[in-house]
């Protein structure tokens, strides 16, 4: 707990200059539809560049399907249409010209559940990077060690890198799965209630970790666990009922919400949408 | 005892009795099978060639004849039932279009097997010109075990759950890398049971290939395309039918010994792979 405490507090004196932060993503008036459902409704908001930025919002208010539209994995469902602009980097990613698959590249994602591929531990942290890029193997070695060591996992796995990555703990696949992310040095990295699978302690473990990934990446987190929220994000996004609500910083947002919505949902955890 | 006591018990007893039965059919045609042919099948009846019609000599051209035609049967529908499955589980996103065409693939398991000879005679031999040929035969054997080996791969992609496909995408692949990385690894194993069920099929066939592929005497193995085999399952059937001769109906029982032996080790080689996938070695 310490350890997340010092991180909070290095943290804040690092981003005190928030406010002139330039956001790396952009809504503007953006729907989705799945069938007829309108699952988002008119969304505008920014993301700051290496901050941590908390969704939070009762189940089924559209967070998922919110962070889901950053890296375009929504395009999989079947009957889903969009209307409006996301902008990263200024360039409107659901432009025709953009590949969504180069997109993801630069957008990485961390699921709800871990879900490591059925191979070693060293195989999954290069699963994706090496469809882009030629490793030699010493520079591969390096480039593990280096991602688990980002993770915090080396000191646990470095003497059996060649196991199954399915051996693990369900905390320690997390962290791998995050590993196999930024081993394609993204901008982004989504977080889908990254820790709601696991233990308080696992949970914490990847708490420290976000903090310490924002220094080089942007970090959006999905969390139904307003403490969590508290303890990391700077910034605050409020969705409830597939709506925007209100956004601010962590501070402001959890001491004096401007919204009656988030008001209640800060007290009773539902609101009325 | 009471009534309820009673029934609980007649319909245990029932339910043995069904599976008994079914089991009992299959020990006693091997059982009997065995008794009849074992006696004369040896090495030389393995791999000498058909002689007086049958009646002396062994059966070396009628196991070619049924390995080569099957092999290519396989080979040719193998990679065509993979490209279904794979377009069905992974390009198709209407639900209602995915269970049409699987119910097509069904109805195509559903076609009489004589109903493929007859096609075959009429496409293959007669229109296309092949003539009666070995060729001929494994291409319509190929249609006929194409829904069995398609179901089965389509079945193991199915399996793979929607998180895996996910993360490879989230990771920056495209289709095809999803393919190659996440779906064929993890399904490989369906699909080999399923084209070993299927050559197991094939193998036993006669009514698609009768017309088709095969000759009864005076083949040897094929140096073209273009020419027919015979293969055990039909010279089961004329040994058969020109039963006068005791020693021609012995060496029938025989043939009929080996091909039971070739069905059971490709059914033997799908089930060890099923117990493979079972036993989580793609976990």
């Amino acid at each position: 707990m310490n350890n997340l405490l010092k991180f909070k507090m290095e943290k804040n004196s690092d981003s005190e200059g928030l406010e002139e932060q330039l956001s790396i993503l952009e809504m503007k008036n953006f729907n989705v539809w799945i069938k007829a459902h309108h699952i988002l409704k008119d969304i505008n908001l920014k993301i700051k560049e290496k901050s941590i930025t908390g969704i939070i919002g009762p189940s089924g208010g559209g967070k998922s399907t919110l962070i889901k539209s950053f890296n375009r994995i929504n395009d999989e469902i079947a009957n889903y249409k969009t209307k409006g602009n996301i902008y990263f980097k200024d360039q409107n990613i659901y432009d025709k010209k953009i590949q969504a698959y180069n997109l993801r590249k630069k957008i990485g994602m961390i699921f709800q559940n871990p879900c490591v591929f059925p191979k070693s531990i060293h195989d999954n942290v290069l699963f994706g990077v090496k469809h882009f890029e030629k490793l030699s193997p010493s520079s591969a070695e390096n480039l593990v060690e280096t991602c688990l060591k980002d993770v915090s996992l080396w000191n646990e796995v470095k003497d059996r890198l060649h196991e199954k990555a399915c051996n693990l703990s369900i905390g320690q696949q997390q962290r791998l799965c995050i590993a196999r992310a930024i081993a394609l040095t993204p901008d982004v990295l989504l977080m889908d209630e990254p820790t709601s699978a696991l233990d308080p302690l696992s949970t914490l473990a990847i708490e420290e970790l976000i903090l310490k990934l924002q220094k080089k990446h942007t970090i959006v987190l999905v969390t139904h666990n307003i403490e969590q929220a508290k303890r990391i994000v700077d910034d605050v996004l409020f969705i409830c009922g597939g709506e925007f609500i209100e956004q601010g910083t962590s501070e402001a947002f959890f001491s004096q919400p401007q919204n009656q919505k988030s008001k209640d949902y800060l007290d009773w955890e539902v609101c009325d949408c | 005892m009471n009534r309820r006591e009673l029934f609980d018990r007649l319909f245990k007893g029932c339910t043995f009795m069904a599976l008994s039965l079914s089991i009992g059919v299959l020990v006693a045609i091997v059982f009997f099978i065995a008794l009849k042919g074992i006696s004369s099948v040896n090495l030389n009846f393995l791999l000498s060639k058909t002689q007086d019609f049958g009646a002396q000599g062994g059966i070396f051209y009628q196991i070619c004849g049924s390995l080569l035609i099957v092999f290519f049967a396989g080979l040719f529908c193998f990679p065509i039932a993979i490209g279904a499955a794979l377009c069905n589980s992974e390009w198709i996103r209407n639900k209602k279009a995915k269970r049409f065409a699987s119910t097509l693939i069904y109805a195509l398991n559903g076609v009489p097997s004589i109903v493929f000879g007859i096609f075959g005679l009429i496409f293959f031999v007669n229109y296309c010109g092949m003539g009666i040929s070995w060729l001929a035969g494994s291409l319509v054997l190929s249609f006929m075990i194409l829904p069995t080996i398609m179901v089965s791969s389509y079945n193991a992609m199915n399996n793979i759950p929607q998180m895996y496909r996910d993360s490879a995408l989230a990771l920056g692949l495209n289709s095809w890398q999803v393919i190659t990385a996440v779906i064929l690894p993890q399904s490989y194993l369906g699909m080999l049971s399923g084209l070993f069920i299927g050559l197991a099929r094939a193998i036993g066939e006669t009514a698609p290939i009768m017309f088709v592929a095969t000759a009864f005497s005076g083949v040897m193995i094929p140096t073209s395309f273009w020419e027919p085999v015979s293969t055990l399952p039909t010279h089961i059937l004329a040994l058969s039918q020109e039963a006068i001769n005791p020693l021609a109906l012995e060496n029938a029982w025989g043939t009929a010994w080996v091909l039971i032996c070739i069905v059971f080790s490709f059914s033997l080689i799908s089930l060890w792979v099923r117990i493979k996938i079972n036993t989580g070695i793609i976990k």
